[in-house]
């Protein structure tokens, strides 16, 4: 721990107590990776997340988890059976220690365990207790079940996604919630924003307080656009594929390219400009000129022909390649992109060379390094204090000998 | 909940626009910052310019629906900062302010004058968040980039989808609201350095990088495993896991990178047949499974003996799912939800922005879509912060920045300056762009 200290970090000396079902590690992740010491408290059996796979070489393990792997850098975990004396003695005893309560599961648990949250704020008047819990620790569906798909569809991501063609003509498509696991990442990263506000208050106030977030409520209000559509009279949007749900249907913005996979050409915020370069670029590189019309020069005259001239655009990605459109673009100013999957971003030097985004994740017991991120951003003479995910109960002995140390 | 905001006292200095930085200001705006938003008319923010309330006849830079609802909270401050008095008294405030916030391409607010030595000397322990597409240093730190370019690029618009189809990506700029959650995360985290250390700090925030650690399982799959989501049974739809082409025994272990494993999982038609008429069942647990069944009056199909176990279940998700589609078409998205969940079974509708701010009683419990009275707008619900405090105050406050409007104020008041002061320098043209009128009317939307 002694060069631990001796790093620079954000949040050095913020001591975290964390006990997860899936929805709050990543909060855990980010205020460790910026140097907050986190103790995890988890169940013989592991948390939750450690049994979700993908796992290292596909070997269902605790140890082994790539989800868990992702989630849970850089903290400490100790192993803590909350249904018996000694596993709650040692748990008040670090909450006695700790700045910060994080929690992600449901309120019944909390109950059952008799800590809830305004139990725990009067017990530790210091403590910010963070709750993540599915629904929040009031309301009707307090006590309701959850998952990710079930979060997407009652927050709005899902109902603003999927594909507008219809199943051999009649019914609409199932809309899509996207995967990743993103319901969870949305409330923890609110949940970081709102203990860290917590605990810059406490030096105010000398107090904590308890910080309630609903993954309901998180994602009902990150979705941009749909709720002030609806609010201010559009109607409902409309799911299409690979864009923006607005009111009515718009023209498709990723093509398919010459090599074989989808470009996002975005035909938004074309000034008039930025048109001409377009047009031309078309004409020159693939003999296009339909987009050199005149009617097409301005703004206004332009209304209305979206679709004309992204179906140009759309010919114009499939004699091109990937790596000739992104070029392309970029010389011409364009905001269009390659529609990368995730691993592939390993390999872009911008990232992996330049600005040094991925970081080794050492002493796995693999052959080699496997890559990560951080916190996704940087801060000049900080270091991120990434270090692997904990095996279960690696530090059960130490803390129990010293706490937090 | 009454009480003081965490962050009162804090003043920022807001030069961002589009949507993810001034994310990131409305939300320390009603953490309790004092949000003073910089900008020029002759280039003001672009969302002043997009979606207004539907038939708006009369759309200016200051009645915009989207611009409203996300830029609550803060004062507006016009200056041209290409003026060397208008430079002069930005350097000024930022002497007696404790952030600075920019999304500009990279380079800009140095070209201004502003790099972050200078920024230092007039405010030795300053934090400046600088959120840019690519980031301010590499190769291509210049790229251009909308929300919808960052989430192409990161690899999250590949996520979403059926397999072997176009991406499905994602509604909405979804990097747009993940930059602007980070952000916010970013300066509290440097906030909380400085109270600690009396150091300010510099930060440079990439949105493509931003959305990175949501996608690390699939890194670290491609890495360790080898296994790439460019792949058939990827992304795998509302499933956890896609029915794989060769039946391996890692099927069923998450594969699909929800960070959950399940069967029955996925979205089924419910009665109406309108295209959010759909309901959200998760089974994820054996428990789950015997209460679904006993919900569905236990057919017999669902007796076989290779559904009694999770990965039994994986494999047969393509029959279970069929069966459990013709028993939900029978009912309305809601009363399948209510009878599902009461007998403990995870179950959701899909809403759309109508359902969650009309039918929706959790979210009108905790408030969640306050009304406030703004000047020209009139009554209209807003999109609450969504963490709930015991003891700060974190309601919207009910101000908004129509372009120009609290120059005067905040002149005066920060800079101590008079009146005579102020009308000379607006008719120099330094906090107004001379011969533009004070209400700036709008032709088209932008969107």
């Amino acid at each position: 721990m002694n060069a631990e200290l001796q790093r620079k970090t954000l949040l050095g000396g913020l001591r975290v107590v964390e006990i997860d079902d899936g929805s709050a590690q990543f909060a855990g992740k980010c205020l460790a990776d910026m140097g907050a010491h986190v103790i995890k408290l988890e169940p013989s059996a592991g948390s939750p997340a450690r049994h979700v796979g993908p796992f290292a070489d596909d070997q269902p393990d605790v140890d082994m988890s790539l989800h868990f792997w992702a989630n849970n850098t850089s903290k400490q975990s100790v192993t803590a059976d909350l249904d018996t004396a000694a596993g709650q003695r040692l748990t008040r005893r670090l909450l006695s220690e700790a700045d910060v309560f994080l929690y992600g599961g449901s309120p019944q648990r909390l109950d059952e365990l008799e800590m809830s949250p305004s139990q725990l704020a009067t017990e530790h008047p210091h403590l910010v207790v963070c709750a993540v819990t599915p629904f929040g620790l009031d309301g009707p569906w307090r006590d309701w079940a959850s998952s990710d798909a079930l979060q997407s569809a009652l927050g709005g991501p899902m109902g603003a996604t999927g594909y507008e063609d219809r199943v051999d003509g009649g019914a609409p498509q199932a809309p899509i919630a996207p995967t990743g696991g993103h319901t969870a990442y949305l409330a923890s990263m609110i949940a970081t924003v709102g203990l860290l506000a917590a605990a810059i208050d406490r030096r105010r106030t000398q107090r904590g307080q308890v910080v309630d977030v609903a993954t309901h409520d998180v994602l009902s209000v990150s979705s941009e656009m749909s709720n002030i559509y609806w609010e201010y009279g559009h109607g409902n949007v409309v799911r299409q594929a690979g864009r923006h749900a607005r009111p009515m249907l718009t023209p498709v913005w990723n093509h398919l390219t010459a090599d074989g996979k989808y470009f996002m050409a975005l035909p938004l915020y074309l000034d008039d400009e930025r048109f001409a370069t377009l047009a031309k670029w078309l004409a020159v590189d693939n003999n296009q000129t339909a987009l050199l019309a005149d009617e097409l020069k301005t703004e206004a005259g332009r209304v209305g022909k979206m679709a004309r001239i992204v179906d140009e655009i759309q010919i114009f990605c499939r004699s091109q390649t990937t790596a000739q459109l992104f070029e392309g673009a970029k010389q011409r100013r364009l905001p269009w992109a390659p529609v990368h999957a995730p691993e592939e971003l390993l390999d872009v030097p911008h990232l992996s060379i330049d600005r040094g985004t991925f970081l080794a994740v050492d002493d796995l017991g693999l052959a080699s390094s496997p890559l990560a991120v951080a916190v996704p951003f940087k801060v000049e003479g900080i270091d991120w204090a990434l270090s692997r995910a904990p095996r279960l109960g690696e530090h059960t002995a130490s803390v129990e000998e010293h706490g937090f140390g | 909940m009454e009480g003081d905001r965490p962050l009162a006292g804090f003043r920022v200095i807001d030069f961002s626009w589009s949507v993810a930085g001034p994310t990131v200001t409305r939300n320390l705006g009603i953490l309790g910052a004092d949000v003073i938003k910089i900008e020029w008319p002759k280039r003001p923010d672009p969302m002043r310019k997009a979606m207004y309330r539907a038939n708006e006849e009369n759309k200016t830079l200051d009645n915009g629906a989207f611009f409203a609802n996300l830029n609550v909270g803060k004062q507006s401050l016009t200056l041209n900062m290409r003026d060397p008095v208008g430079l002069a008294l930005a350097k000024r405030l930022i002497a007696q302010s404790d952030l600075i916030v920019d999304s500009f391409a990279a380079g800009v607010l140095s070209s201004w004058g502003l790099s972050f030595d200078v920024l230092q000397g007039l405010r030795r322990d300053i934090i400046h968040l600088c959120m840019s597409g690519f980031g301010q240093t590499g190769r291509d730190a210049e790229n251009l980039t909308w929300g919808p370019t960052a989430q192409a690029y990161n690899g999250l618009t590949f996520m979403s989808g059926l397999p072997e189809r176009e991406p499905a990506g994602w509604g909405f700029s979804y990097m747009d609201i993940v930059a602007g959650y980070m952000g916010t995360i970013a300066v509290l985290a440097a906030i909380a350095r400085r109270d600690r250390e009396g150091e300010g700090s510099y930060i440079d925030m990439a949105q493509v990088e931003s959305g990175l650690p949501l996608s690390a399982p699939a890194h670290l799959d491609y890495q360790v495993n080898g296994r790439a989501t460019r792949r058939p049974d990827f992304p795998p739809g509302n499933r956890t896991d896609w029915p794989s082409s060769d039946d391996n025994e890692t099927t069923g272990h998450g594969l699909g990178l929800r960070g959950e494993s399940g069967a029955p999982y996925g979205a089924y038609p419910t009665l109406g047949g309108g295209p959010c008429d759909w309901c959200v069942i998760s089974v994820m647990t054996n428990d789950h499974w015997r209460a679904l069944v006993d919900v569905m009056g236990s057919p017999d199909w669902a007796a076989a003996p290779d559904l009694r176990s999770h990965s039994g279940r994986l494999a047969a998700q393509e029959r279970i799912d069929r069966q459990i589609a013709a028993w939900t078409i029978h009912y309305e998205k809601y009363e399948l939800m209510q009878r599902l969940q009461r007998a403990g079974v995870p179950a959701g509708a899909v809403q759309t922005a109508e359902d969650r701010m009309e039918k929706d009683p959790q979210l009108a419990a905790r408030d969640m879509f306050p009304t406030l009275s703004h000047p020209l707008l009139g009554d209209h619900r807003f999109e609450a912060f969504p963490a709930k405090f015991s003891n700060a105050d974190t309601s919207l406050p009910s101000i908004w920045p129509s372009i120009g409007e609290h120059t005067r104020e905040v002149l005066e008041e920060a800079l101590g300056m008079s009146d005579a002061e102020i009308e000379a320098l607006y008719e120099q043209g330094v906090l107004w762009p001379l011969g533009i009128d004070k209400t700036v009317t709008i032709e088209r939307a932008l969107w």
